[in-house]
């Protein structure tokens, strides 16, 4: 047990950079549970002291590691401790944490240790063991090893339920500076590949409700914000071409945390965790709100507004789209009011064919008055008298934004992880939301 | 004067003094549980409704049929809400019903709605809550053993969420604040309104895998990301003496 405790110490502790399988706040259902055989945690059972969701028992399977790649922990030139797991230690601890309700599944990733096929092999090996003999039932995601045979990650999909892998950084230029040893096609190979794996699975389900399964909650990635310097555009319209090409359910952002000093990193005062959650919010625009990259930013703008959320910050540079009339205005429109999420903008259709909606029942539907009501009118009429005036609302709703966005250029902390949902009442709890991983 | 009903408690007894009202066209200044009215004045003429399984499953019926079926569940969760007075919100909710059939739930600006609503989501979110909070103790004879103590009557609907998590184990939740036990043996799952273990009876005697989860917990967090107030608002204080990573250290 102590050898286990010490492995169990210092591989959990060297996966927690992973942001993919507990992000701050994100945890939304993907719509995708349509099908039973869709396994989707959904249930946070911990929040650790960062205020990330745990759901998995997230660990690498050994952190030795043959490259050198300079923002991450585990690098082969930095001194620190290493270990492994062996497969029935990883089986184990995930059946025993499972069993007492600690964890929803298991979230596995590694080093390369020796070779990338050889590291693939052993996390197959383990996801094999698990479900084969020790008849695991729970969630797993597991890691693809960019280089490694493609015949190895296609089989782990047979017993996993995700699957990602991590593209890192924003461009091949900083790859090629910061991961020498990864290249472009490393990466977006096995995506493509995995893509077209799953695509072909959903059709012989569809025929075949016997067929095997394959990754079943799909393929996800994480990139590093803020240890390169490409832009905010950039890292949008990367994202973007991500979910159209790859069908990603979900990009993952990681603001950078410096572990070891290297002349090829910035020197960061805190982890750009405001950027990161700006991000975080465009990215939901472009998943469920109707929004293109190039509609959120352009090249005279590349950044999002600190200031402000990028719905609003949108809406202030197209104030000729609004007033929208509640009363009227389609879904899609709706959406794209400040203050109103795609809860209350599925209220508002639903309740308006009753009868015509004013003010306090918006209050009442779950809209965000405070920003929704310089964009909106009910019934013809605005809620202050007032004209539209850009600088002015400008500076009204930075006003409001958050007390916890203000503090965090002191003191680098973020109290407001709300990602959009601040948009909607507080009680979506994830019939399955939490949910998503 | 209109009188007050008094039923036992259960859901089904609240069904059956629905179909009771329904069918005798009556109008109570009150519906209550016996154990609620025998701290209450005898001032107000009482009529006990007998739970009757079969009236309940009509009623049931007929608020799925002529309502809706998520109308029903909202009405299911509101109930197990435990507030006081929750049954009248619940009958005012039920009669607009009848007059609005399944557009009922999309009212939402309406006060009589709303408040059943809001009480629904509030179990729902507790529940939900607690399908991850719930931490399982292995007791001697692989015999897993939880308690909770939570603000709603959740038991009922966070059972059966385990029964397909772990079919093959026998496990027990216990209601701590309410005396109820969630009891799964031989593949069969049953709901007791008693305790069937005093918590001071449980074992106390750690299993190796509480101490290793401890130690995980603490060792996962980034301090460069450190942030207490966002996990306090996740995961309410109210929860932590029931979730082991929360435990204060005894010693090592
Ligand atoms: S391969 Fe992975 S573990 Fe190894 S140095 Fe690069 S990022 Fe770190």
């Amino acid at each position: 047990m102590r050898d286990l405790e010490e492995k169990l110490r210092i591989l959990g502790a060297a996966a927690r950079y992973d942001a993919s399988c507990s992000s701050g706040g994100s945890h939304r259902a993907i719509s995708g549970a349509r099908r039973g055989s869709c396994r989707l945690p959904g249930i946070c059972h911990s929040w650790s002291d960062d205020g990330r969701c745990v759901s998995l028992l997230k660990i690498l399977l050994t952190n030795q590691c043959v490259y050198d790649c300079a923002y991450c922990a585990n690098r082969s030139s930095r001194e620190v401790p290493r270990e492994s797991f062996t497969s029935d230690e990883v089986a184990d601890l995930t059946v025993n944490f499972y069993r007492r309700n600690y964890v929803e599944g298991l979230f596995l990733s590694s080093s390369v240790k020796r070779s990338p096929d050889h590291t693939m092999e052993q996390l197959l090996l383990t996801v094999k063991k698990l479900r084969e003999e020790y008849g695991f039932k729970g969630y797993i995601h597991v890691k693809a090893i960019p280089g490694s045979d493609h015949d190895l990650i296609r089989e782990a999909c047979r017993y996993a339920d995700r699957i990602s892998v991590n593209i890192e950084l924003p461009t091949e230029k900083s790859l090629r500076l910061l991961a020498p040893q990864k290249s472009k096609e490393d990466i977006l190979g096995p995506m493509g590949r995995i893509h077209s794996d799953i695509t072909a699975n959903r059709e012989e389900r569809r025929k075949f409700v016997n067929a095997p399964s394959y990754a079943p909650a799909g393929q996800t990635t994480q990139l590093i914000v803020g240890a390169t310097p490409e832009n905010d555009l950039q890292i949008i319209s990367l994202a973007e071409d991500l979910y159209n090409k790859y069908r990603l359910k979900r990009i993952y952002y990681s603001a950078f945390i410096p572990v070891s000093p290297d002349p090829r990193l910035p020197q960061l005062a805190s982890p750009p965790l405001l950027r990161e959650h700006r991000l975080y919010q465009a990215d939901w625009l472009l998943r469920y709100y109707g929004f293109s990259s190039r509609e959120l930013l352009d090249d005279c703008q590349p950044n999002l507004d600190e200031d402000m959320d990028p719905k609003s910050s949108w809406a202030l540079r197209n104030l000729h789209f609004f007033p929208v009339e509640i009363n009227i205005a389609d879904y899609e429109t709706l959406l794209r009011v400040p203050g109103i999420g795609v809860k209350s903008a599925r209220r508002i259709v639903h309740a308006r064919k009753f009868h015509s909606l004013g003010f306090e029942d918006l209050q009442k539907i779950g809209v965000v008055l405070k920003r929704a009501k310089y964009f909106i009118t009910c019934r013809g009429r605005y809620f202050h008298r007032s004209e539209m005036d850009g600088d002015l609302i400008r500076e009204k709703i930075r006003c409001e934004s958050p007390a916890g966005f203000r503090e965090r250029s002191t003191t680098g902390q973020l109290s407001l992880f709300e990602h959009l949902s601040a948009d909607e009442p507080h009680n979506k709890v994830p019939s399955s939301i939490t949910g998503e991983l | 004067m209109s009188p007050r009903f008094v039923y036992d408690g259960t859901f089904e007894g609240f069904l059956s003094v629905l179909h009771h009202l329904l069918n005798n066209v009556e109008d109570p200044e009150e519906i209550q549980t016996s154990e609620k009215s025998a701290q209450h004045s005898l001032w107000m003429e009482s009529i006990y409704i007998r739970s009757d399984i079969e009236h309940s499953k009509n009623m049931k019926e007929r608020i799925c049929n002529e309502i809706s079926p998520e109308a029903f569940r909202h009405i299911y969760y509101a109930f197990l809400s435990d507030r006081d007075g929750v049954e009248m919100d619940i009958l005012q909710y039920v009669n607009l019903g009848w007059e609005l059939g399944e557009n009922l739930i999309y009212q939402i600006a309406d006060d009589r709605v709303r408040r059943i609503h809001n009480l629904s989501a509030k179990v729902r979110r507790e529940k939900h809550r607690l399908l991850g909070f719930i931490r399982f103790r292995l007791l001697p004879d692989d015999l897993l053993y939880a308690e909770i103590a939570p603000d709603c009557d959740i038991l009922p609907l966070v059972a059966p969420h385990f029964v397909n998590r772990m079919s093959h184990r026998r496990w027990i939740v216990h209601d701590r604040k309410r005396k109820k036990t969630a009891l799964f043996v031989d593949g069969e799952l049953k709901l007791l309104d008693e305790e069937i273990i005093r918590p001071q009876h449980v074992p106390k005697k750690e299993d190796p895998y509480q101490s290793l989860w401890k130690r995980y917990f603490r060792d996962i967090a980034i301090w460069e990301r450190h942030n207490p107030r966002l996990q306090r608002s996740r995961m309410p204080k109210k929860y932590w003496n029931m979730l082991l990573e929360k435990e204060p250290d005894i010693g090592g």
